[in-house]
């Protein structure tokens, strides 16, 4: 096998089958990568040193009250406008029906001047009818994690350092729960961003917000143990460093995905064809040292990790394990003469002896060495979501793309028990996605076309009862019903990773593992099951905070290490 | 108020979806009220007062009353024409692709608001890359024909306003009445071939195509009768079956009759404007929006006591 030192080809054989990588408890496995989207963001503001200050501070002594942080990018000035409150732990649900949140925000463009910040005041809490101005990128809401935040107010009131050990746990502050932008309320569309706008990526806005959300948290920790005591401490920049964001989400993240084919497939090619290519190096001594750093660097990250993973995830002392046995794996096979590449060996060794999730963050691991592998197809993942049916195409075409692309649904029994349990809607409750059991539950009348495979067994079964040479023009007159998933196939028909193989309908069906493979792609680091629903998790661990943008901070942030003074901060 | 070109599309399919308008076909009469937006200002306003009658709309009242390989005959004497155009543009398209033509004739309810949206059917056709014409009759307005040819970034569209329906609807009407498929000859041959000799356009393609446009900007005799409907035409300029440059005609059409036109959307005016849309929004009033948005929610489950149990029976408990 020929090495690969070309960062812009790539063997398509090398890809993996969709029939392996889209199964949902692959995709569930998937951890952030350098393509993730919290990476890219921070690897530009990394490079162009963006100044990030807070510019009003007016907080009253339980931190209420207005903040703004200005970010400065070598092109652009955008600012974040808070609305902090203290609602309570009764409040914190984290449900998007929730009525009161500890804070509200947006993300502009320009100043968040004191009459704009008046204007959002009132339109913030208003999911639905809120109104946003076409300079205000994101709207967000968090809470305070009601267990670390008053840890952390409390020991810095005391006058000394929290407990890392028990942070750790969660690893944040605040927790945000829904990003509105693109269009929403109002909001900025991506569309509208031109070429050299600084957040002109996918997710960039919602990333910022996420990261500027945890400096926010540790200013106002600052702020309230102030306004405590005299004597209050500070929080240690080691600890800012080591913590992250909080972030929540739920169901509706099934519907994101299976209703943005051509983004899924875009996001996941481009990691797997970075992956494609690191796996053909031919490494140096000086990777291998590499790979070797950040495969350590993850396996103690792990083994700090206390998070109760519950049924869904593998625990995380046994992915440690996993990263120990691939360093020791890795000089056995270097001592091993081959002609094929160590990185496709080792990467098949685990493909053997690893669970998926293992497996993935091996994956994950070898591109943090490449990062030329990576740099190129990051322009790749802003893709257009246009889509058309194609009326000339013939019956008979059309139907030898669904057996050959969706053989997988065909291959779904919706006869078996269970197979069609659940119908998805959305309430008019601040449009909350919902589940329903059908034929239990009112509202099926609501639900949302989810059942890509059962659409394509309906559609299927008719467009066998038609001429082959009849066009799909005629075929759609006389079955208007069709149109949606007729011209669905028919634009990600090349798209290879673009259908998810799951049926969300059933009884069996695990939200999880959606959830799991989209914040993946957004970068999330750390992932804690609340339910097989709710996935609660942490951005952000170990990135540069303001000053070290300011200062020159190294671009690879991963996997941090607790502060080395966590044992004496402990026993304060 | 403002709304993002985002939310006049989520808002109108969601009209059309709770009016009960299958996905794919709400999608593409959502995509009809945008065109109306930006092209004509007034596509919010205009699904405002579709309102009241959306539950009226029945796509599956289309029938089809005679066909050829690339003539169809719809009726749909009982619906809108938006709800016509969106298979008339399919079945247009498809014709043109396998045949070099594809032709329409609908005939629609004779009370239809929409009529002045169907440029949209002649824009999406150009947006597949053919050239298409609408010439339309009845319900709201005046009759019209609208002229689209495919460009970059967006097709050139012209559209006419007429005082009585153009004379090449009344003439393919004819053709149509007269029965399409027991006879050989394509209807546009029958409808616009006169035998005279012309030296403007070396091929019979391009002088067909240039009688076409010609009489689709001239009134009919007022005393000739059409149905309430439209001729949606499409034609594949590179089809083998055409010889010349059929673009060439419309670019020329359009140029030297442009006074006769009641107004010729240009790609780079229509870039503008797209642009301005997404940058700032466009501009609604608040009424509008609250009837629009009010209307779209229907496709949302009420509130009930379970609601603050959990967002799924069994996930989130």
């Amino acid at each position: 096998m020929a090495t690969n030192r070309d960062t812009d080809s790539y063997d398509p054989n090398q890809l993996r089958d969709p029939a392996e990588l889209m199964q949902p408890q692959r995709l569930a496995s998937l951890k952030q990568t350098r393509l993730s989207f919290a990476r890219l963001l921070m690897d530009k503001m990394i490079e162009e040193e963006w100044d990030v200050r807070p510019t009003r501070m007016d907080l009253d002594d339980r931190g209420v009250g207005r903040v703004v942080y200005t970010i400065e990018t070598p092109e652009r000035l955008f600012s974040f406008g808070i609305f902090s409150h203290a609602s309570g732990d009764d409040a914190n649900t984290d449900r998007i029906i929730a009525e009161d949140w500890d804070m509200w925000g947006f993300l502009c463009e320009g100043r968040a001047t004191p009459e704009l910040m008046d204007a959002q005041y009132e339109q913030l809490p208003h999911v639905r009818e809120g109104r946003a101005t076409s300079d205000i990128l994101i709207w967000t809401r968090a809470n305070r994690s009601s267990r670390f935040f008053g840890h952390v107010v409390d020991a810095l009131a005391e006058g000394h350092q929290p407990d890392v050990d028990f942070c750790a746990r969660g690893g944040y502050l605040m927790r945000s729960s829904g990003y509105y932008g693109n269009g929403l309320n109002g909001t900025k569309e991506f569309k509208s961003m031109d070429g050299d706008h600084p957040l002109g990526k996918p997710y960039f806005a919602q990333m910022l917000t996420v990261w500027l959300l945890r400096i926010f948290s540790y200013d106002l920790a600052d702020h309230v143990a102030g306004a405590r005591s005299d004597d209050a401490a500070t929080l240690d920049h080691d600890i800012k460093r080591y913590l992250g964001t909080g972030n929540s989400s739920g169901i509706g993240i099934v519907h994101y995905l299976i209703n943005h084919p051509q983004l899924l497939h875009s996001w996941l090619r481009a990691r797997e064809v970075a992956l494609a290519r690191a796996k053909t190096i031919d490494p140096t001594p000086e990777e291998i040292e590499r790979f070797r750093t950040v495969l350590q660097g993850a396996e103690q990250w792990f083994t700090d990790d206390e998070c109760d993973t519950k049924d869904y995830f593998v625990s995380k002392d046994q992915i440690a394990g996993g990263l120990e046995r691939t360093e020791r794996r890795m000089d056995e096979l270097r001592r091993e003469p081959a002609e094929t590449p160590l990185w496709t060996r080792l990467c098949e060794w685990a493909g053997d002896e690893f669970d998926p999730e293992t497996e993935e963050l091996l994956h994950s691991l070898l591109l943090d060495v490449y990062p030329e592998v990576c740099a190129a197809l990051a322009e790749s993942m802003t893709v257009s979501e246009r889509s058309d049916v194609v009326p000339e195409m013939t019956v008979g075409t059309l139907e030898s793309i669904v057996t050959t692309d969706y053989q997988w649904a065909l291959d779904v029994d919706f006869d078996a028990p269970g197979a069609e349990r659940y119908f998805w809607y959305r309430s008019i409750d601040s449009e909350e996605p919902r589940l329903g059991i059908r034929g239990e539950h009112d509202y099926e009348e609501y639900g949302f076309p989810v059942d890509i495979a059962r659409q394509v067994q309906e559609l299927h079964a008719d467009l066998t009862t038609w001429e082959q040479t009849e066009t799909v023009a005629a075929f759609l007159f006389e079955h208007p019903e069709y149109r949606d998933i007729v011209e669905r196939i028919q634009t990600v028909r090349d798209l290879r990773y673009a259908e998810i193989r799951a049926n969300p309908l059933d009884a069996d069906f695990i939200p999880l593992s959606f959830i799991s493979c989209l914040k993946a792609i957004w970068g999330i680091q750390k992932a804690h099951p609340k339910s097989q629903g709710w996935v609660r998790g942490t951005f952000y661990q170990g990135a540069p905070l303001p000053e070290d943008l300011r200062t020159g901070a190294d671009s690879y942030w991963l996997y941090p290490s607790k502060p080395r003074q966590t044992e004496r901060w402990r026993e304060q | 108020m403002r709304l993002a070109v985002r939310e006049v599309l989520q808002l109108s399919e969601r009209c059309f979806s709770a009016a009960g308008l299958p996905e794919g076909s709400a999608r593409a009469a959502a995509e009809a009220v945008w065109w109306n937006e930006l092209y004509r200002g007034s596509g919010v306003t205009t699904l405002q007062d579709l309102l009241p009658a959306l539950s009226e709309w029945d796509r599956t009242a289309l029938t089809t009353s005679d066909r050829t390989d690339f003539v169809w005959v719809v009726d749909g004497s009982t619906q809108p024409s938006l709800v016509a155009s969106t298979p008339a543009v399919d079945l247009a398209c498809a014709g043109a692709s396998h045949h070099g033509v594809g032709l329409v004739h609908a005939r629609t309810a004779s009370a239809d608001e929409t009529v002045p949206m169907l440029g949209y059917a002649a824009y999406a056709a150009a947006e597949r890359g053919l050239l298409s014409v609408v010439l339309a009759t009845g319900g709201t307005g005046r009759p019209r024909t609208v002229i689209a040819r495919p460009n970059d970034p967006h097709p050139l569209v012209a559209e006419r306003e007429l005082d009585t329906a153009s004379a090449a609807h009344a003439a393919l009407s004819a053709v149509i009445r007269r029965g399409v498929c027991d006879r050989q000859d394509n209807p546009l041959t029958q409808a616009f071939f006169t035998g005279a000799p012309e030296s403007e356009y070396a091929t019979a393609g391009e002088r067909l195509l240039n009688r076409l446009l010609g009489q689709s900007v001239t009134p009919s005799d007022p005393e000739s009768h059409l149905d309430s409907g439209f001729v949606l035409l499409c034609l594949d300029p590179d089809h083998a079956r055409h010889s010349g440059d059929l673009r060439c005609v419309v670019d020329r059409f359009v140029d030297e009759r442009g006074a006769e036109l009641t107004r010729t959307f240009r790609p780079s005016e229509v870039s503008d404007r797209v642009g301005t849309a997404l940058a700032e929004g466009v501009a609604v009033e608040e009424a509008v929006w609250q009837d629009v948005f009010d209307r779209s929610s229907e496709v949302l489950a009420p509130e009930f006591e379970g609601s603050y149990r959990g967002a799924g029976f069994e996930i989130n408990e």
